[in-house]
């Protein structure tokens, strides 16, 4: 069997009609299940799918990797009816469909199960496998001990022997993916696409789950088996497919390709000029250390510290405990263990008061949601972080207020008809300079980026890796969470890696690069 | 083949499904002690009948709560019906009529609560208090806040109608639990509400029209508390804008104190009937007891913080565990 070859110096869509040709000629037991063709599907300011063309081969298991924002979500979301694409076609069986809802799709064999399971915890197993559509018998009353024998039956053969007349919310989160499996069947699924099915269970449930999905090859299911973690897609796929930036950039045999292969076509984009340089200007000062911080259950014995003027880059998946880290360091969540000490000075910050009176600042990751009260103007946004410098008496001057608002909005460059806009009117790229001024208006000496420049377009982030590196000039400090690989590299002095809660690794200079990021991300 | 674990359940655990029958006979052992002229059986027998007007109510309440969605209209729901039904007897003379004609009213009251809730996404809560206060205030224009009555014949004979030495209104409430508990256990239809109170987004995914279940939970409300306002009216013969007034926040209060959870997808009509009894229980023991009326509130809402933090309690317990 020859390799679903891709040849990257051809245009997409056509080299899967190259593809599917020379498959068909060498073999007639190879075909197809699936073809996705050229789909292409747009969020406002984001492709997020361009021209994709993806296929799956009947009975195989096929890895579909990539870094987060690839595309894989919304490719599968695409083929799974929740998403219409904006253009291109799905052929199943050799036949086009398209689909408007989950139901269609799961009418054509197609199920997808959801990192967050789709389970009604209040409701038994054997209820959930065929909710709201029970076998009835006589007068249309439910035959439960046909309901209970059937979904005891796909389990069985699932090789699982359990009581399912338990409630969803008794299971364990590998006993619950067991009932979406069967769930699946029970709706005839040829096609079963497994969105990270693996982010929460152990390993030895990781063992159990390969060898159901094996069961489930042998009976001719197709499976596509999305995931981060590279070494369980090389050691369950028969081939791979990775994704990045909405494109399709290889699809390889499993036992053909490498983890590094693989990881340099995840990451492969060359860093390019989009971060402006600045010189270095790292003082040797400690502002910030951290020791053997644990928080949020997961997040164990991290240790790092901060230089003045320095940026310190946080890397890692979504989920690995990033953003959790940072909120505990600036009080937003409690510490579970370990110090955080300010200028040297052991502190004890219990909330975000505290964290302010450190002199930290928190840029949330979601600008809208955490980051900025969308109904109230822009001027109420910036001043809401220090109030009391604005403050002649116990009354707010008004004059002072304005005056400083200004002052902000010209320096940042916020474009706005005026301070009495409300944010929420707003582009994307000035709500986040609107977030940074809050805490610039509050004159933190460290200020946390928790996904500085998500959902804005070029311009803007571009605009905001300068006012970062202006920041770093006067003497502040700065570190930056990012899932943005290039973004990490691009500006940051040192990057620590964090992978499932803990701290995988510390990169620096000539150090930092995309391969050895990555890998200690996923691995 | 590998076997999964049932959770068996510890026994702090298997008397909490229970609480609600471990409060009721431990208040039946109390009150045998304390006051033995309680357990006469003209006593229960009054109480059964209190249970039973409150409880069809209950039933309706209940299913709401199971579909994620609550009704403070209730009360006024109820007391429309009375003041409905009696005005329609005493112009029509004809019960038949009358009775489907107050069915027909609740169907649509309810069944507006419901488009509002499904159709205009306007909260449950915010809804229904608006319903009820409009409803409210009919029955005011309607009655000028007076009391209305009947005389009629056929309705003095449901009242006063007994078989097997209880009270027509207990075999009434007892029907309603039977086809209640029926649909909601043993058809899709009713299946249906546990899967769209117990998760909306699964619901839908799997092909539930969550909102014609929503709107039909409220349906089923507005016609049992027709059902609910007429037997009222068949014991004593008058209806009232005083009638009733707590009635809504009585049903949650016996929905929760017989173990259904707030956050709904679970639940059933018997467990309020239990929940039923404990309220009314307490109601008549107060008054057995020599204490004046005004502590029943008090202790109602005591009574029900106390359950809610012990079911709270009991989950946080849970969830540690796993």
């Amino acid at each position: 069997m020859r390799p679903l070859s891709s040849n990257p110096r051809l245009p997409h869509g056509f080299s899967t009609f190259v593809k599917q040709k020379t498959s068909k000629r060498e073999t007639s037991v190879e075909k197809y299940i699936l073809e996705m063709r050229d789909i292409t599907k747009t969020f406002p300011g984001v492709k997020a799918l361009d021209k994709v063309s993806f296929a799956v081969k009947q009975g195989e298991i096929h890895g579909l990797v990539g870094e987060n924002g690839a595309g894989k979500s919304t490719l599968m979301k695409v083929l799974n009816g929740v998403l219409v694409p904006d253009s291109g076609t799905i052929v199943v069986d050799g036949v086009p469909v398209t689909f408007r809802n989950a139901k269609q799709a799961q009418a054509c064999g197609i199920s997808l199960i959801y990192q967050e399971f789709n389970l009604v915890n209040t409701l038994s197993v054997a209820e959930n496998i065929y909710l709201g559509f029970l076998q009835t018998g006589r007068a249309k009353f439910i035959d439960w001990t046909r309901v209970r024998a059937d979904a005891a039956h796909l389990l069985e053969n699932l090789g699982f022997d359990f009581n399912v007349r338990e409630k969803v919310q008794n299971l364990s989160v590998a006993e619950k993916q067991l009932v979406e499996i069967a769930k699946a069947l029970s709706v005839n699924a040829r096609i079963i696409a497994m969105d990270e099915p693996t982010s929460s269970i152990t390993k030895k449930e990781i063992d159990k789950l390969f060898s159901i999905i094996r069961r489930l090859k042998e009976r001719g299911i197709t499976i596509i088996y999305i995931s981060h973690k590279l070494d369980e897609v090389m050691a369950i796929c028969d081939s791979v497919t990775v994704l990045r930036d909405g494109h399709i950039i290889d699809t390889k045999i499993a036992t053909e390709t490498s983890s590094a292969e693989i990881i340099s076509k995840m990451v492969g984009r060359p860093v390019d000029m989009k971060y402006p340089r600045r010189p270095p200007i790292i003082h040797d000062e400690i502002v910030l250390e951290v020791r053997k911080v644990s928080c949020a259950g997961f997040v164990k014995d991290i240790s790092f510290s901060l230089k003045k003027g320095e940026v310190l880059g946080i890397a890692g998946l979504v989920g690995s405990g990033r953003t959790e880290l940072v909120e505990a360091i600036f009080g937003a969540r409690p510490l579970q263990g370990g110090d955080v000490y300010i200028h040297g000075r052991r502190t004890s910050i219990r909330n975000t008061a505290d964290g302010k009176r450190y002199s930290m600042g928190l840029v949330t990751e979601d600008r809208k949601e955490t980051g900025l009260a969308l109904h109230y103007s822009l001027a109420d946004n910036i001043v809401i972080t220090n109030l009391q410098k604005l403050c002649s008496g116990i009354f707010v001057n008004k004059k002072l207020m304005q005056a400083n608002v200004d002052q902000y909005v010209q320096e940042l460059g916020i474009k706005t008809p005026s301070s009495r806009q409300a944010v929420m009117y707003l582009s994307g790229g000035n709500q986040q300079k609107a977030v940074l001024a809050k805490w610039l208006f509050s004159e933190v000496e460290i200020l946390i980026l928790d996904e500085p420049t998500r959902g804005i377009d070029v311009g803007a982030k571009y605009e905001i890796y300068l006012l970062m590196n202006d920041l770093v000039k006067k003497g502040k400090s700065i570190i930056m969470i990012s899932s943005e690989l290039p973004e990490v590299l691009g500006m940051s002095d040192r990057v620590i890696v964090i992978n499932e809660g803990r701290k995988k690794g510390e990169l620096c200079g000539d150090a930092i690069s995309p391969e050895a990021v990555m890998s200690m991300a996923i691995q | 083949m590998s076997k999964i674990k049932v959770n068996k359940g510890n026994p702090l655990e298997l008397m909490f499904s229970q609480t609600v029958l471990f409060l009721l006979f431990g208040f039946i052992i109390f009150m045998a002690i304390v006051k033995p002229s309680f357990l006469t059986w003209w006593n229960i027998h009054s109480i059964l009948i209190d249970v039973s007007i409150y409880g069809v109510v209950a039933c309706g309440m209940t299913i709401l709560i199971i579909s994620g969605e609550f009704d403070l209209s209730a009360s006024s729901q109820y007391m429309w019906a009375q003041v409905l039904f009696i005005s329609l007897l005493n112009v029509t003379k004809n019960p038949p009529v009358s009775i489907g004609l107050t069915l027909l009213s609740g169907l649509i009251l309810g069944t507006i609560n419901g488009l509002v809730v499904t159709k205009l996404h306007i909260n449950s809560f915010i809804t229904t208090l608006g319903t009820m206060t409009m409803i409210r205030g009919l029955c005011l224009v309607f009655t000028n806040g007076k009391m209305v009555s009947t005389d009629n014949a056929f309705i003095r004979a449901v009242g006063s109608a007994e078989f097997l030495g209880m009270s027509s209104f207990f075999y009434i409430y007892l029907v309603a639990l039977l086809i209640l508990s029926l649909i909601l256990a043993a058809t899709n239809f009713g299946r249906r509400f546990y899967a769209t109170g117990g998760n909306l987004e699964v619901a839908r995914l799997a092909g539930i029209n969550t909102a014609f279940q929503k709107t039909a939970s409220f349906s089923i409300m507005g016609i049992l508390c027709s059902i609910g306002g007429m037997m009222l009216v068949a014991q004593l013969r008058a209806g009232s804008t005083q009638y009733g007034t707590d009635l809504s926040l009585t049903c949650v209060a016996a929905t929760v104190i017989g173990g259904t959870r707030l956050s709904g997808g679970a639940g059933n009509c018997l467990r309020t009937a239990l929940g039923m009894l404990v309220i009314v229980m307490l109601y008549k023991a107060l008054v057995y007891l020599g204490l004046q009326a005004y502590y029943q509130n008090l202790v109602k809402g005591l009574v029900l913080i106390l359950v809610v933090m012990f079911d709270l309690f009991m989950s946080r317990r849970r969830a540690m565990t796993r």
